[in-house]
């Protein structure tokens, strides 16, 4: 039992830590993602002020089509991609300068971003990688409430910028997995208020995330 | 890629403090709606000749009060009892003659109704007091009235009683403006009374006015600019105190120079000197009141009638004394600086010359008792400028 045990645990370290012995995938690939994300520093601001928007810990997921640039690539190895996600959080609280009341709604953004990732690659299984990504994002409010009243509504289509870290590990020569963490945030949105006045607001968002891709 | 990576890594460090939260600005007001309104006083009964300022409350929904009373409009049902007469404070409500009346408070749409009884209480005594009882000259002390009435009441009378002020040894004035009632300034150092009179019956309280204090400083000459081949910069400061008056403070204030690179000052005297180009920021202080200017020591280059001298190992052709010129590159003004500089020589050769580094002889040059050739050094503000030395026999 206790030579199984370390047979196992030395298997594991092997796969984890060992030596890539496949060429590393150049060309185009597919691949999708899932994990969690929370929204911060979600400050709202209307002709009257700011107050702040609290909201759940939410499943953020997307998809992705690319080309990896493998060794040889005059700009060096990486990848770049276009990429859809789409987050959703509900709204738990809204502090107020007077205190925090119960908040309820929807905090919905799906964006599309082109990502630019460097990648530093060597001879192991693991790759850690950077990268930034720019494009667009639509954010949605729905149902905005303080204590049940409403607060605002609408949907707004804005620029959207991101920027990720993490590793990727090579499962074989056209399939990687790759757990990351991303920054994301864009320019105030634009709501519309139950009295008519428009809202905006910060919107940035923390994610981690696990994914696979898929190369051809 | 590298370029994406640094791009990347950049981003992150320049968003890792992004928005980060500051306190909340705004009320629900506006979300969520008020239902009703109440009207608040310190009490419902006053005596005649006084008065109250009310508050209106608005209840939003249940879940929260505001304060609503500058949105409110006040009236009372029987003006002749009470009234809002203090045009500069339209929640104030005064009682003019005993009796009973209604108060209402109406808000969008939304009203609010108050009893209030106007007493025949007559006041029996009165007390003065204030927070503060001495005060720099110039400052001010908020003072008190409280009646005593004679239904065992005690009211705030510091609205209603008249003040004046009595000079003694030292002066003072009090405010009878509605909006500062009661509200006394210092004028000149010692003690002066301070009396209020309600109906008939009046009291006393001293102000002690103390020295004028220092309330702000100013630096001059401001952001100046000045040549490095100065000897001193001379700098003043001038206090503005309590008072309105002003007095020059410059020694009596500390001095400092956030780079004494570029200048030193005396702590004391706010004699400043220029020890190199750049800019320095001349700080000032006394007590928690402070002042600062920039000062600018222009760039400049240095130069020597003799770069390369020859002498010789005997006397009297055994020493040589050299000469830093420093020329000004924004005035153009070339000056003698061969004392602000620090001088040095090559440790290896000092058989062969030295030179000294003391006022008054700083340059001078004297040859060992070897021949050969060496270096001297004169750093001026940071900048060296090098000699050649040849010693012959």
């Amino acid at each position: 039992m206790k030579k199984t045990l370390v047979l196992n645990l030395t298997c594991l370290v092997l796969v984890l830590f060992g030596t890539a012995a496949f060429a590393e995938h150049t060309g185009p690939y597919v691949g999708g993602y899932a994990g969690g994300n929370l929204l911060t520093f979600t400050k709202a601001y209307d002709n009257l002020g700011n107050f702040n928007i609290e909201s759940d810990p939410a499943l953020q997921y997307g998809g992705i089509i690319g080309w990896d640039l493998g060794p040889g690539s005059p700009v060096g190895q990486g990848r770049l991609e276009l990429e859809y996600s789409h987050r959703g959080n509900k709204v738990n609280k809204v502090k107020f300068s007077n205190g925090g009341f119960a908040g309820e709604g929807d905090l919905t953004a799906d964006s599309l971003l082109l990502n630019a990732y460097a990648l530093s690659r060597d001879r192991s299984l693991w790759s850690p990688y950077v990268g930034v990504g720019l494009g667009a994002a639509r954010i949605q409010a729905s149902g905005l409430k303080v204590n049940g009243f409403p607060i605002a509504e609408g949907t707004s289509t804005v620029f959207a910028y991101q920027v990720g870290l993490g590793v990727d590990f090579a499962v074989s020569e056209n399939v990687a997995l790759d757990i990351g963490y991303r920054f994301f945030g864009t320019v105030r949105p634009t709501f519309t208020e139950s009295n008519g006045q428009s809202l905006k607001m910060d919107y940035f968002s923390n994610s981690v995330l696990l994914g696979v891709r898929i190369g051809f | 890629m590298k370029f994406i990576a640094l791009i990347s890594l950049l981003f992150i460090l320049l968003l890792s403090g992004c928005g980060k939260g500051s306190d909340p600005t705004r009320s629900p007001d506006g979300f969520v709606p008020v239902t009703s309104i109440r009207i608040v006083a310190v009490s419902s009964k006053i005596a005649a000749k006084t008065s109250t300022r009310l508050t209106v409350l608005g209840n939003h929904s249940g879940i929260y009060e505001s304060d609503l009373t500058s949105q409110a409009v006040l009236v009372s049902d029987t003006t002749t009892v009470a009234d809002f007469v203090t045009v500069s404070q339209p929640d104030r409500i005064s009682g003019i003659l005993p009796g009973n009346v209604v108060i209402t408070a109406t808000v969008a749409g939304l009203t609010a109704t108050l009893p209030l009884t106007v007493s025949t209480a007559k006041i029996s005594t009165l007390t003065v007091s204030t927070l503060t009882p001495s005060v720099a000259s110039g400052l001010t002390s908020q003072f008190k009235a409280q009646g005593n009435f004679d239904d065992s009441t005690v009211q705030d009378v510091t609205f209603d009683a008249t003040w004046t002020a009595t000079a003694g040894t030292g002066n003072a004035s009090i405010s009878n403006d509605p909006a500062s009632r009661g509200l006394a300034k210092g004028l000149a150092v010692g003690t002066a009374t301070i009396t209020a009179a309600f109906d008939t019956v009046s009291n006393s309280a001293q102000l002690t006015v103390l020295d004028p204090i220092l309330q702000s400083m100013a630096v001059a000459p401001a952001g100046s600019s000045v040549d490095f081949f100065l000897a001193t910069v001379p700098f003043t400061a001038t206090g503005t105190f309590s008072d309105g008056s002003t007095k020059d403070i410059t020694t009596s204030v500390i001095w400092s120079s956030s780079q004494t690179t570029v200048a030193t000052i005396v702590v004391n005297t706010g004699v400043a000197t220029p020890t190199g180009a750049g800019t320095t920021t001349i700080n000032v202080v006394s007590g928690n009141i402070s002042g600062k200017t920039d000062l600018t020591v222009n760039t400049f280059s240095l130069s020597s009638p003799t770069p390369s001298v020859t002498i010789k190992t005997t006397s009297p052709d055994n020493t040589i004394k050299l000469k830093v010129d420093a020329k000004s590159s924004v005035t153009g003004i070339q000056q003698d600086v061969t004392d602000k500089c620090t001088w040095s020589h090559d440790p290896t050769n000092t058989l062969i010359a030295t030179v000294s580094d003391i006022i008054p002889n700083k340059g001078l040059v004297i040859a060992g008792t070897l021949t050969g050739s060496t270096t001297v050094t004169a750093t001026c503000g940071g900048v060296p400028l090098v000699f050649t030395i040849t010693v012959t026999l």
